[in-house]
């Protein structure tokens, strides 16, 4: 098909240089092949990429738009919506996705041209640079010696004693006709490219975490059993390819808080027991904060815990009422719904969640103010009637994820930190040259001019004292 | 209930110490520069010490009578931050010998120990560890980020002596053109570092060398400064992550404090491009790590602000 295309166009300018014979005379329409255009605009785009200031202003625009995520918060529009901005304010910020930044498409079109041009830039400017510093280096003319930045004259000493001055300062050292070149710390050079190796690794680990894994949050009772493949489907991750597999489920039988002191919790434990698709035990492990446990490639984390449910007695009736996260009343704590006490109406709030007695207030609907406070197994009376708070019953909160793309991210985080650690050092190349008696040393760094300066000025002291 | 610990006298008492010695050792270096007694320096160099031995004093005290390493609350960090300063500072004189740099240090390095000494008891009182951070990686990451704080702060220092110097040589500069009347011999002295163009007042061709001198040695320090800064600051956001997905199986969860670090990593990365491209060096690169420093102080402090997120241990509202 190529070749078609190509004869069609030589056909084109064939036809273009033979004018056509007309009743009237119109000039020739010369255009340019289509793959000439294309390969114009392939080129230009190029251009375009490779460059380091183009790279700055990414790096800084990608800066810039995560501030807007750290100033909205994160994953619901409803803060926005419910805000105190005008409404031109509002939909701006709703339609340019202030409320989810990090997966928006304009910040992913910043990181990809931002990849792109490191793409670029890499391929055109630092892999010839590298190829040209591995090679051998090559003496230069006392003329082109004298541009480089550091030059001293030690006339006088020989080549063999200044190389062994350049060895004892760890450089190597390769004699040449006319004297000797000598370089150190040529990894240094490398830093960069490794550092962004490092970087399009984390990209793509990235990439491939939201493709394939799961990660969800599960509230858990005692007693309760929790298949993971149900986890895994409800906790899809925008674009999770993977359907679950796993036949097993985790039944939390027994969770418990830790306290230092009434006022500072020491550590959430919950006991675990794994059991097989016919609801018999695999094993059984006690995880805490910092200490998950691991089986058949899921994580399950300590996350989290809450208040489910109170039991309280009102008179004579046992009730067990619900508790909900109060943080949607902008309250801290736990909350249960309305319950109907002497004929008024009040609900519950714990909201002292360090205190080991998980204390109630009772307060009413109608003044907003609490009429009591109930520790586990007290009794008091609210309107006539004697309500018993006999126990609460707590939750335990599970993490579980299943992340394979991990070990391509560690390893990324591992070159990235090679990368930028090498960056300190400094590619010294140093020449020396002896032309009948007039011994010049002269050199380069490609960091930490300073330094190399002292450097150099140390080893001619050392040479002409030789 | 919050223990306030017999410790807590001796604590002080440290904090205390570490805010006269800068006190002391800034006007040494004040003296150094107005009566041009550049030996003051080492005296002012000695007063700094002695803030450093006082500041690791309060950091054992600390660890002492917690328990734990002095790392969980935004008292004890901001005591490791001075530490982490009083070093880089130390470093940087050591290797660069810059003239006046105590003259900017110590009152940096005062703010922060004098905001340590401020704090409300809230911030500042002995605390078990919550859940979270009963790990071993606590030492690891704080103490990886708050080195890389302290680095980037003794670069903004570096910066803003760069940037002093720059505008009193463009200062002089113009001084000079404007009672000699020539700004293209003013102009092709600096070019030649030095020339034998002679011009009244403004500044000396040897003095300018020098400040050109200067001015190669601030932007030296600033470079070298961010250069070690920056894998630390890379290491320590990557500790984290790791923590975190230990802990809580996410090692990235764009929550306000790791996305303000990974900011401040961005920008000074973009410094570090920016002194590989031929215009945007010098002065340019010298506002980019001032803007840098800023971000470091929105990632250690304004975030705490927000509220919000899992890094809410040093909340100031």
């Amino acid at each position: 098909m190529f070749r078609t295309v190509v004869g069609m166009t030589r056909t084109v300018r064939r036809r273009a240089r033979r004018p056509l014979k007309l009743a009237i005379e119109q000039p020739p329409v010369e255009m340019a092949p289509l793959q000439d255009r294309w390969r114009a605009s392939y080129e230009a785009a190029v251009n375009f990429f490779n460059s380091v200031k183009l790279a700055i202003v990414l790096i800084l625009a990608i800066a810039m738009a995560s501030i807007v995520g750290t100033i909205f918060p994160q994953g619901d529009p409803s803060v926005i919506v419910n805000s105190q901005m005008s409404d031109f304010a509002k939909r701006f910020f709703l339609a340019i996705d202030a409320y989810n930044v990090y997966y928006s498409p304009w910040f992913l079109t910043l990181l990809a041209l931002m990849f792109t041009n490191l793409a670029v830039g890499t391929k055109k400017r630092v892999i010839p640079l590298l190829r040209g510093y591995l090679r051998p280096m090559n003496e230069m003319g006392l003329e082109a010696m004298q541009r480089l930045p550091e030059r001293h004259e030690i006339d006088g000493a020989s080549v063999a004693a200044a190389a062994q001055v350049l060895r004892k300062h760890r450089y190597t050292v390769r004699e040449t006709p006319h004297g000797l070149v000598a370089f150190k710390g040529l990894f240094g050079r490398f830093a960069a490219i490794i550092t962004h190796i490092g970087l399009f690794n984390i990209l793509i680990a990235g990439l491939c975490a939201g493709f394939f894994g799961f990660k969800g949050q599960i509230p858990i009772f005692p007693g309760q059993d929790i298949a993971i493949h149900d986890a895994a489907m409800a906790a899809h991750q925008r674009g999770a390819l993977m359907v679950d597999h796993r036949t097993w489920s985790v039944r939390l039988d027994k969770f418990w808080i830790e306290f230092f002191d009434p006022k500072h919790i020491k550590q959430f434990y919950s006991t675990l027991t794994i059991l097989d698709r016919h609801q018999r035990p695999i094993l059984t492990r006690t995880i805490y904060v910092n200490e998950p446990l691991l089986y058949d490639g899921v994580w399950i984390y300590q996350a989290f815990w809450g208040v489910g449910f109170v039991n309280i007695k009102v008179g004579n009736q046992a009730m067990r009422l619900e508790m909900n996260d109060a943080s949607q009343f902008n309250l801290t704590g736990f909350l249960s719904k309305q319950v109907t006490i002497g004929g008024k109406n009040y609900f519950l709030l714990d909201d002292e969640t360090t205190n080991p007695s998980y204390p109630i207030k009772v307060i009413s609907l109608d003044t907003f103010r609490p009429v009591a406070q109930l520790d586990a197994g007290d009794t008091q009376v609210i309107n006539g009637v004697p309500v018993t708070y006999v126990s609460p019953v707590l939750y335990s909160g599970l993490q579980e994820k299943d992340d394979p793309a991990i070990p391509i991210m560690f390893i990324g985080f591992a070159v990235l930190i090679l990368g930028a650690g090498l960056a300190g050092f400094s590619h010294r190349q140093i020449w020396l040259r002896d032309e009948d008696g007039k011994v010049v040393l002269a050199g380069k760094a490609h960091k930490a001019q300073f330094a190399f300066s002292k450097e150099m000025v140390a080893m001619a002291t050392q040479m002409r004292g030789r | 209930m919050i223990l306030v610990h017999p410790y807590t006298y001796y604590e002080n008492l440290l904090v205390t110490g570490v805010v006269w010695a800068l006190i002391a050792s800034f006007v040494v270096f004040l003296g150094q520069l107005v009566l041009k007694r550049p030996r003051l320096k080492y005296l002012g160099m000695a007063g700094m010490g002695v803030g450093l031995a006082l500041t690791i004093g309060a950091l054992v005290v600390r660890t002492i009578s917690s328990g734990h390493p002095p790392l969980s609350n935004l008292f004890e960090s901001m005591v490791f931050l001075v530490f982490a300063l009083f070093v880089a500072y130390f470093v940087a004189e050591i290797l660069f010998k810059p003239p006046v740099f105590g003259l900017v240090a110590a009152p940096l390095i005062f703010v922060w120990i004098g905001l340590a000494s401020i704090l409300p008891p809230r911030l500042r009182a002995q605390a078990p560890l919550v859940p979270a951070l009963q790990s071993y990686w606590l030492k690891i990451h704080v103490s990886l980020m708050l080195l890389s704080y302290g680095a980037f702060m003794i670069s903004f220092a570096g910066a803003v002596l760069y940037l002093a110097t720059y505008y009193y040589r463009e200062r002089t500069m113009r001084l000079a053109a404007s009672t000699a009347g020539e700004l293209i011999t003013a102009a092709a002295a600096v070019g030649a570092g030095g020339g034998t163009a002679s011009e009244p007042g403004g500044a000396s061709p040897a003095a300018r060398q020098s400040l050109d001198h200067q001015l190669e040695l601030y932007d030296e320090l600033t470079y070298r400064m961010i250069l070690f800064g920056f894998p630390v600051l890379a290491l320590g956001i990557i500790c984290g992550g790791v923590w975190a997905n230990h802990a809580w199986g996410t090692y990235w969860s764009w929550d306000p404090k790791e996305t303000w670090a990974l900011i401040t990593w961005l920008i000074y990365g973009a410094y570090l491009h920016m002194r590989v491209t031929r215009d945007w060096r010098g002065q340019k690169a010298a506002i980019m790590a001032t803007i840098g420093f800023i971000s470091v102080l929105i990632t250690y402090l304004g975030v705490n602000y927000l509220a919000q997120g899992l890094h809410t241990y040093g909340s100031l509202l």
